[in-house]
């Protein structure tokens, strides 16, 4: 119902306002279908299908007016099938929900930002909600940014802060009452033009979580065979470092690179790695055809386990393989088409192959079609 | 973060060292649609995943937490 009203609340005040102010409307539709398949569900405590299809819609609207205010907002939601993981079926009965193959759950969200140029800084904020049967978070933050070097150099800095509220499903599927998470993300980011053909972007960030930050419906099994929920500690601290390079060839050929080096004090070290080589197809348009390479290893956080191994003395544990040790490679290819001569401006596409050497693998097809309304 | 300390000195002086500035007309192939430091948009979704399925959060220019059910 929500959606119903909302996205043509959205639509029609975009265009009226871009009427209005004679300022330049930018709409977006976006969307993805995700699919994917594993047999280690920390639903069932390590054990059973980890099947989960996500479809997700995006509607994102940029208004920019003759004084160069920018406003944005974007409006979703991801309507997620699955076996088990991530989902309980809420049709269960009141206050009870099941794991099970019906499971189906539907987040929607919605962001807002505004931001302004102020001679050579650019200030923002934005605030935003999401929300799903068993999980509500609302947001708000700020993002500065000064470019300087004549508009080589632009020193960034976000920071956001997140006030959620986790329904307690445990893993009997009976609500428990709820508990808070907060969580703040500060980003420093440096991006520096090195060339005529290169540039590159650094960005140091934390992330500060507290509260209520285990999964309630998450399984363990215990070494002497007795099934509970999921604990995990309540803060966690998350810390990292990215760099990107951007390297122009030719007019006709661009490499993007980008790694990450990510720690935080539940013992998971890891390191991504992408390459994203373009290639300019020889066609009239701005046409880039360009296969996508990703690369992820990431040791175990200290309190997974796998079924039956943990003592009923710890005072932390999880079976939940996404905090395990594992490789993970991706394999895809993209499509962007830049249009002119009409309202429809480009035209973005991208499948992608995810494979973990624990077993889970995943397919995702995204797309993108972008409107512009002077 | 002794860890990284080495790595953001080379990023550093990579980025102020032996660069002059590049005028605005030098920028053609600085224009070209990849060159941006951003994503593409529809990259988000790839990134939610990995968010989901991967301990590691982070280095997507600001949201690296929260809004979501994963822990």
């Amino acid at each position: 119902m929500f959606l119903k009203t909302a996205i043509p609340f959205l639509l029609l005040s975009s265009c009226l306002l871009a009427q209005e102010e004679q300022g330049r409307l930018e709409l977006d539709f976006l969307g993805s279908y995700y699919d994917q398949s594993g047999e280690h569900s920390p639903v069932n405590g390590g054990n059973g299908s980890e099947e989960l299809t996500s479809a997700s819609p995006v509607i994102a609207v940029r208004f920019t007016n003759r004084n160069d205010w920018k406003f944005s907002a974007n409006l979703g939601f991801d309507s997620i099938t699955s076996a088990s993981i991530d989902s309980m079926d809420e049709n269960a009965g009141p206050g009870h929900n099941v794991s099970g193959a019906s499971g189906q759950d539907t987040r929607a969200f919605l962001a807002l930002s505004a931001e302004k140029r102020f001679g050579n800084q650019t200030w923002g904020t934005n605030l935003g909600f999401s929300n799903e049967y068993d999980y509500h978070s609302l947001y708000a933050g700020f993002n500065w940014a000064l470019d300087f070097n004549e508009r080589n150099t632009t020193l960034g800095l976000a920071l956001t802060h997140y006030s959620d509220t986790v329904d307690q499903y445990d893993i009997n599927g009976v609500n428990q009452g709820e508990e808070d998470r907060t969580t703040t993300d500060l980003s420093v980011t440096l991006s520096q033009v090195l060339g005529r053909r290169t540039v590159m972007t650094a960005e140091l960030f934390a992330s500060d979580q507290s509260g209520f930050l285990s999964s309630p419906f998450q399984e363990v099994i215990l070494s002497d065979g007795t099934h509970v929920a999921e604990k995990l500690p309540d803060a966690r601290l998350r810390t990292g470092l990215r760099l990107s390079l951007n390297q122009a060839w030719s007019a006709a050929f661009v490499t993007r690179f980008y790694y990450r080096y990510y720690t935080d004090d539940i013992g998971i070290d890891a390191h991504s790695l992408e390459i994203e080589p373009h290639f300019r197809l020889p066609t009239g348009r701005k046409t880039w055809l360009y296969p996508i390479l990703r690369y992820h290893t990431q040791t175990g956080s200290d309190h997974y386990g796998l079924p039956n191994s943990f003592n009923p003395a710890d005072p932390f544990y999880t079976a939940d393989r996404d905090l395990s040790e594992f490789t993970s490679t991706k394999l895809g290819l993209g499509l962007n088409m830049g249009l002119s001569g009409g309202h429809l401006r480009s035209l973005n596409v991208r499948l992608s192959h995810y494979e973990r050497d624990e077993g889970l693998s995943a397919f995702t097809l995204s797309f993108g079609f972008g409107w512009s309304f002077l | 973060m002794n860890k990284l300390r080495p790595l953001m000195l080379l990023i550093l002086v990579s980025a102020f060292v032996g660069c002059g500035p590049v005028k605005p007309w030098e920028k053609e192939q600085l224009s070209l649609e990849p060159m941006n430091v951003s994503d593409c948009p529809i990259h988000r979704f790839e990134r939610n995943v990995e968010v989901y399925r991967e301990g590691a959060v982070g280095g997507n220019g600001g949201k690296s937490g929260g809004g979501c059910g994963c822990s």
